[in-house]
């Protein structure tokens, strides 16, 4: 009795111990992709492909696996002849981080930046001899981040100076990805001028949306690096960074401190957030819900048994009995022999 | 009645207001035309100019020459060299020089056969090539410089070409460059820049066997932009910026910009037309500065004649422009500021490095008041518009007048006789008409007959073309005196109101291709025509006799002799009233066999647009004058 006791109190105690954090088991996902995509080609938006590689680097160091990035680029900016520095991308004047590093994996990449296939990416309507590693292979467990970046206007974004995807193209696009069941929750980060307006048409639950800028003001680039000639990186993904750079995988930053990260007098345009589809607080989801990779992990005190097969009952196939014969040799000659 | 004419036509409000209020309404017209004109000048009028092009990227990058020593050492060599050869280029040199930098060299030989007499020019054109090291040969940047031997009558250039030579040292060794750059030195003015773009894109502009340009030993990808460099010092205080290409083309205003920018940047002192940015408190004294400079545009731009090297290459839609570096007068004792205008040229033709299509984005239509504002062409041609609109209103109307007064005879003697011999006379219409137009046409053509005349005669190209103007126009003149011919008053004021819509018409095509141009004649002949007296001969008073006698000196001879005279008074003023007048002489005489000789080399339709048009327009309203209209 007295023993029993003792024994119940130690696993109290023990549980006690090993209490997991609140919010860090109530998530309800059970993989986290990225979809990161720059639309914008020409030498002079160097600064975009900065942008969507220095996201890259964040979400990759937080965790997530090449496999499940999808990194659309739309121009080569290290092999642009114009480039002083070649085979390098720089986000910084100091150009401290060359964030084309040497595992950066393209998934689409050049005029393979598409709406068409950035739709079919998402709704997963792609071809089915499409590669693997071209697919978003999610599931109703999957947790998206969605980063675009380029040259937009109200209520599109610009791909590639040849086309432009609608906001509402977007919004019925990412209903029916939840139609579909291919996503558990959705931050969607877009940064280009009048981005807010790419947001506003979205009708599908579970989805944060941030912008860089409201409708009618422009998302201005952070600066210039004269040794290369062109602006390096925008405003909003500077700050965004500057934020990303102190998250661990393991550290408890909230998204609301993320949402927060380049106030007006930082990013000279307001930051517009849409939180109106998201049913949980910001203020209790960790940032590494969507940057990072973390499989919840549930530890359990209760006991839980697990009862090995007692029997195994196989039936044995039967398998009929084949004759073979030969097959006429083609063409038969054996009559004008 | 035609059948498509509304009987009731001429009776509308507007057509009864046109009629009665045409000659204020033309005026009116007019004199709002020559005041938009003028108001173009004023600060408000004119917007900052501004880049539209993103690639350029404009003087972001830091830039990394210093080309001053350099320079100097290439200039001392050049000086030497040149002092070896005083009248051609050092070929072998220049040659060697950009050799020794490992350039794709070429040489371009040409040939200008001289087309009256016979005679053969040859000259060389020496070009190295830095291929783009890491794109494909696809474009090309031109930078150029004029080369002119130490006898030349021109500015001296050596500088330019030191500079050049310094610069592609410089370029040989960076790898950004996107797009390979040709570096072209010129012989015979812009003789030999015609002959190497000629031979580059083979093709012959002007006429055939004129100027033989041949082909080229190598190339590079289709030229996006050209740089012209005509550095007359060691010691550059000003840049002016030259835009005005063959028949009064224009580069595109974002290369302009990039360029003035640039120059300001480097803190030279940058000027358009010679003329630098002044800005006086007194706004009347504002607005007459920059008008006198968007007027000194209009007249450089309206003869149609390059005003550089970079001028030729507009007709193959390569934007252009000629920087022209100036010494301050008296100022020898400061020290050379290559290293500046060095800089200026790499942050230029870096940033047209990064250009990703030809420059398309600002204007090709534009007036400039001063290096930093510039009138578009939506606010420019307004001023042409009105202008000509009087014409048409003049036109209209006179149409009109011979509607009423056709309706009302018909109405007196439509009892008397059914069918009245009163319609236009069509014959007499078309055949005076036409025959203007033959005569325009055949003396367009026909300096060739008057130089072989003229040859047999052991006359001087010059003097033969003159004298045989001289004789034309006194032809033109007299002929309608010796033929008194009668005319009745309905055809004449048809030939008139055809006239009249030809010229608005003729200056209207001219507008778009050369608007200075057709300012400039529209300003000159629309006031008149809106006064000839084109009216029955007995109603004519010493006035009107006078009026046509004035008539004269608009005959497009005239007319450039005048202008001719007059730009010299104003240029030699100080001299003796009898040597100007002979200086003039000489001057006209030159304009005219240049003028020729530019149509046939370089294809400037001054000369033949001039003649083919505006002479026969001219002489139909001469003969009307002269006529005896009953």
């Amino acid at each position: 009795m007295n023993l029993n006791f003792i024994v119940t109190f130690y696993i109290f105690h023990l549980s006690c111990a090993w209490e997991i954090p609140d919010n860090f088991a109530k998530t309800g996902h059970s993989n986290n992709w990225a979809v990161l995509v720059d639309t914008s080609r020409f030498w002079f938006n160097y600064r975009h492909v900065a942008n969507v590689l220095s996201i890259y680097r964040s979400v990759k160091r937080l965790g997530i696996p090449d496999s499940q990035i999808i990194l659309m680029i739309a121009d080569d900016m290290a092999c642009n002849p114009r480039n002083p520095r070649p085979a390098t991308v720089f986000n910084n004047i100091k150009q401290h981080i060359n964030v084309y590093g040497d595992d950066v994996e393209v998934d689409y990449r050049g005029y393979e930046v598409t709406v068409e296939n950035f739709v079919r990416l998402l709704t997963g309507r792609l071809a089915p001899e499409t590669p693997r590693s071209k697919k978003l292979l999610t599931d109703e467990g999957s947790n998206i981040l969605i980063y675009l970046t380029g040259h937009g206007g109200n209520g599109f974004l610009k791909f590639q100076d040849s086309e432009e995807i609608t906001s509402k193209e977007l919004g019925d696009a990412l209903e029916q990805m939840w139609q579909k069941r291919r996503y558990h929750e959705i931050l969607f980060i877009v940064d280009t001028c009048q981005a807010s307006s790419m947001y506003e048409k979205f009708y599908s639950p579970n989805i944060l949306a941030v912008a860089s800028s409201l409708v009618g003001e422009d998302s201005l680039s952070h600066h210039l690096d004269p040794a290369i000639g062109v602006y390096i990186i925008d405003r909003y993904t500077y700050y965004a960074l500057d934020f990303l750079e102190k998250v661990e995988p393991s550290s408890s930053k909230t998204l609301e401190e993320f949402l927060k990260v380049c106030p007006k007098h930082y990013c000279l345009s307001t930051v517009g957030v849409r939180k109106d589809l998201f049913r949980r607080d910001p203020e209790k989801v960790p940032v590494t819900d969507f940057f990072g990779s973390l499989r919840p992990i549930e530890l359990t005190t209760s006991i839980t048994n697990v009862l090995l097969p007692a029997k195994t009952n196989k039936t044995k196939a039967i398998e009929p009995e084949r004759k073979y014969s030969y097959v006429a040799q083609f063409p038969d000659v054996s009559k004008f022999t | 009645m035609g059948l498509l004419t509304d009987p009731r036509a001429g009776s509308g409000k507007i057509i009864k207001f046109l009629l009665k209020w045409e000659r204020p309404l033309c005026f009116f017209l007019y004199i709002s035309g020559i005041v938009w004109v003028l108001l173009l000048a004023l600060p408000i009028f004119n917007d900052n100019t501004y880049f539209s092009e993103n690639a350029l990227l404009p003087g972001l990058v830091t830039k990394e020459s210093n080309l001053e020593q350099i320079t100097k050492q290439y200039y001392t060599y050049l000086i030497n060299e040149m002092k070896r050869y005083p009248d051609v280029m050092p070929y072998a040199w220049l040659a060697a020089k950009l050799n020794q930098l490992h350039l794709d060299v070429f040489t371009h030989n040409f040939t200008l056969i001289y087309p009256f007499q016979e005679q053969r020019f040859t000259g060389q054109n020496i070009y190295g090539i830095i291929r783009a090291p890491r794109a494909a040969s696809t474009e090309a940047i031109v930078v150029s410089v004029p080369f002119r031997p130490i006898h030349s009558i021109y500015l001296d250039t050596a500088p330019s070409i030191a500079l050049l030579l310094a610069f592609a040292k410089f370029c040989r060794k960076q790898k950004y460059w996107a797009k390979d750059i040709i570096f072209l030195i010129t012989e015979h003015e812009q003789l030999g820049i015609q002959a190497w773009l000629d031979a580059y894109h083979g093709v012959t502009s002007g006429n055939g066997g004129v100027l033989i340009s041949g082909d080229l030993p190598g190339r590079a990808g289709s030229i996006q932009t050209a740089i012209n460099l005509e550095l007359h010092s060691m010691k550059i205080a000003s840049i002016d910026v030259k835009i005005e290409g063959l028949n009064g083309r224009l580069p595109n205003l974002d290369l302009f910009n990039l360029a003035q920018n640039m120059i300001a940047k480097e803190g030279i002192r940058q000027s358009f037309q010679r003329r630098f940015d002044v800005k006086y408190k007194n706004k009347f004294k504002n607005w007459w500065y920059h008008f006198n400079t968007l007027l000194m545009m209009i007249t450089s731009q309206a003869t149609g004649i390059p005003t550089g090297n970079h001028g030729l290459f507009h007709r193959f839609g390569i934007e252009a422009i000629t920087l022209e570096g100036f010494e301050k007068p008296g100022q020898q004792s400061s020290d050379g500021n290559f290293y500046q205008v060095g800089r200026i040229v790499e942050s230029i033709v870096r940033s047209l490095n990064n250009l990703l299509e030809r420059f398309h984005q600002s204007y090709f239509f534009y007036l400039l008041p001063s290096t930093d504002t510039y009138i578009s062409i939506g606010l420019y041609i307004r001023s042409l518009v009105l202008i000509i609109g009087g014409i048409f209103v003049k036109a209209f109307s006179m149409w009109q007048r011979l509607q009423v007064s056709a309706s009302t005879e018909d109405k007196k003697n439509i009892v008397v006789k059914q069918s009245k011999d009163d319609g236009f006379d069509i014959g007499i219409i078309t055949s005076e008409i036409l025959w203007a137009h033959i005569c325009g046409v055949t003396i367009a053509t026909s300096p060739f007959a008057l130089t072989y005349v003229g040859k047999k005669l052991d006359f001087r190209t010059e003097d033969s073309i003159y004298f045989g103007f001289v004789v034309i126009t006194i032809l033109t003149l007299i002929w309608p005196f010796y033929f008194k011919r009668q005319m009745k008053y309905k055809n004449a004021a048809l030939i008139c109101v055809i006239a009249l819509v030809e010229l608005g018409t003729v200056l209207m095509c001219i507008a778009m291709h050369n608007f200075s141009l057709a300012l400039l004649v529209a300003v000159i002949y629309v006031p008149y025509v809106f006064i000839l007296p084109i009216m029955p001969k007995q109603n004519f008073t010493k006035f009107h006799r006078m009026l046509s006698f004035g008539w004269v000196s608009l005959h497009p001879f005239m007319i450039a002799s005048l202008i001719i005279m007059c730009y010299t008074y104003v240029n030699f003023s100080s001299d003796s009233l009898p040597l100007i007048l002979f200086r003039g002489y000489r001057a006209i005489k030159q304009a005219f066999v240049f003028s020729i000789v530019d149509s046939m080399i370089y294809g400037n339709w001054l000369y033949n647009v001039t003649i083919s048009t505006m002479f026969p327009i001219w002489f139909l309203f001469w003969n009307i004058l002269c006529s005896n209209i009953l």
